[in-house]
């Protein structure tokens, strides 16, 4: 099932207030609709199968115990269950030896290419879709310097190591393209 | 500094969503949000912005033992048994059928003074999953009005699809009479099945079952194939 739809949004509000009263079928049900997608992030950010999994245990932990605190007003649910999963996959990977060596081994080249088809191609939701298509307007490396930002947590220091470029220019790389998406999916 | 620029409020949202903005700047970002309501809406805009992102990463799905691992980590004392499905739903089956008989007799409820009567607060779901848990569909009903009802379906990603059989859901009143059938549930997307105003009473009180027919439905008017999944109607 793909969580594009209003429905879709609406029944995963219903599914994480139940949770959220304690409804163990309902919270099932959550994990069932959205946990392939988080598992798919959590891989993307740690690399390694059996830390995505350890990962994906401590996010819908905390997401049965926070559930009673989620507010439909201010976020839609796949945001908040994003939200947490990236920063417990992030603490994971900050929290690894230096020597482990997982930032280097991941490469972020599809978002340097002018062809972003085999990102849409995984892309499910039309907002998302929206976005890809705002990204097109920004020059490779810059896309890929968001990228790194929201998938490896990367510091501008780091992204100008991995970029090999001046710290000012991957600054101003980040803030322009900011600026472009702005005004890209703000006048959507 | 000027905080009242919208650019530069703008620009520390997004860097805070994106996770660039780092160290004292970040804290001092925290503590102005938690103060000023239009930066609180400029960060969630740029935080649900930012985590479109994470859609384009390909769906990988788990091992199962990843949500036996959850679910023994939040329920230890169940886990043991995995018995705790089953328990749980007749725990939920009973308190919400007393919920319901106050809600839809507030004669009986002493909560309820008489001027709601006509109100009926809560939205009506109901769960149907099989007897490992998995869930099949989720139903909501439209509010409850005098005329026509209206239940929505909605199927979800653990269903097990029957190709060249069709599923249809029944109402098992409480009175222990013959099931009535309410319709074909889809196998996949969305449905919405309209209720006759005399089952409408009975759907809140009795228990909901599905089976494996034909396609088209059950030639004889009753359930003919297995009993797949059940489920309960309750109130949030």
């Amino acid at each position: 099932m793909a969580l594009n739809s209003k429905d879709n949004a609406e029944t995963l509000i219903l599914l994480l207030n139940r949770s959220g009263q304690g409804d163990r079928a309902a919270f099932a049900a959550l994990y069932q609709a959205t946990s392939a997608k988080l598992f798919g992030l959590a891989l993307r950010i740690l690399h390694r199968r059996d830390l995505a999994e350890e990962a994906i245990q401590d996010v819908y932990v905390k997401i049965w115990h926070h559930a009673p605190s989620y507010r439909a007003d201010k976020a839609a649910v796949m945001t908040w269950m994003t939200t947490i999963t990236r920063n417990r996959c992030l603490d994971l990977l900050r929290s690894l030896p230096p020597e482990h060596g997982l930032n280097e081994e991941q490469s972020f080249d599809e978002w340097a290419s002018d062809d972003l088809g085999p990102l849409e191609k995984a892309t499910s939701n039309s907002e998302a879709r929206a976005l890809l298509q705002c990204m097109k307007q920004l020059a490779p490396l810059q896309r890929q310097a968001i990228a790194l930002s929201y998938f490896q947590g990367m510091a501008h220091e780091q992204l100008a190591r991995q970029l090999v470029q001046p710290i000012g220019t991957v600054k101003t790389w980040i803030r322009r393209g900011l600026q472009v998406l702005r005004s890209c999916m703000g006048a959507l | 500094m000027r905080y009242d620029k919208p650019e530069l409020r703008d620009m520390l949202a997004a860097k805070y969503a994106l996770g660039t903005l780092r160290g004292a700047a970040r804290l001092r970002f925290e503590h102005l949000v938690l103060q000023r309501e239009d930066w609180q809406n400029c960060t969630d805009w740029w935080l649900m912005r930012v985590s479109l992102l994470a859609d384009t990463v390909v769906a990988v799905k788990p091992a199962s033992s990843v949500w036996r691992d959850i679910d023994r980590r939040l329920f230890p004392a169940y886990s043991r048994t995995r018995q705790w499905w089953r328990t749980l739903a007749l725990g939920f089956s009973a308190v919400s059928a007393l919920l319901l008989v106050l809600l839809i007799n507030p004669a009986l409820n002493p909560l309820q003074p008489p001027a709601q009567q006509t109100q009926t607060s809560g939205i009506h779901i109901a769960l149907l999953a099989d007897t490992s848990a998995q869930p099949g569909w989720l139903l909501t009903l439209s509010q409850l009005q005098r005329q026509s009802q209206e239940l929505r379906v909605a199927s979800l990603p653990g269903l097990q699809v029957q190709a060249d059989k069709a599923y249809e859901l029944w109402l098992l009143p409480a009175d222990q009479s013959a099931p009535v059938s309410i319709g074909l549930l889809p196998q996949q997307g969305k449905a919405s099945l309209s209720i006759k105003p005399e089952l409408a009473a009975q759907l809140l009180t009795g228990a909901l079952a599905v089976s494996v027919e034909p396609p088209g439905g059950s030639p004889s008017g009753q359930p003919t194939g297995a009993v797949l999944y059940q489920g309960k109607i309750g109130v949030i």
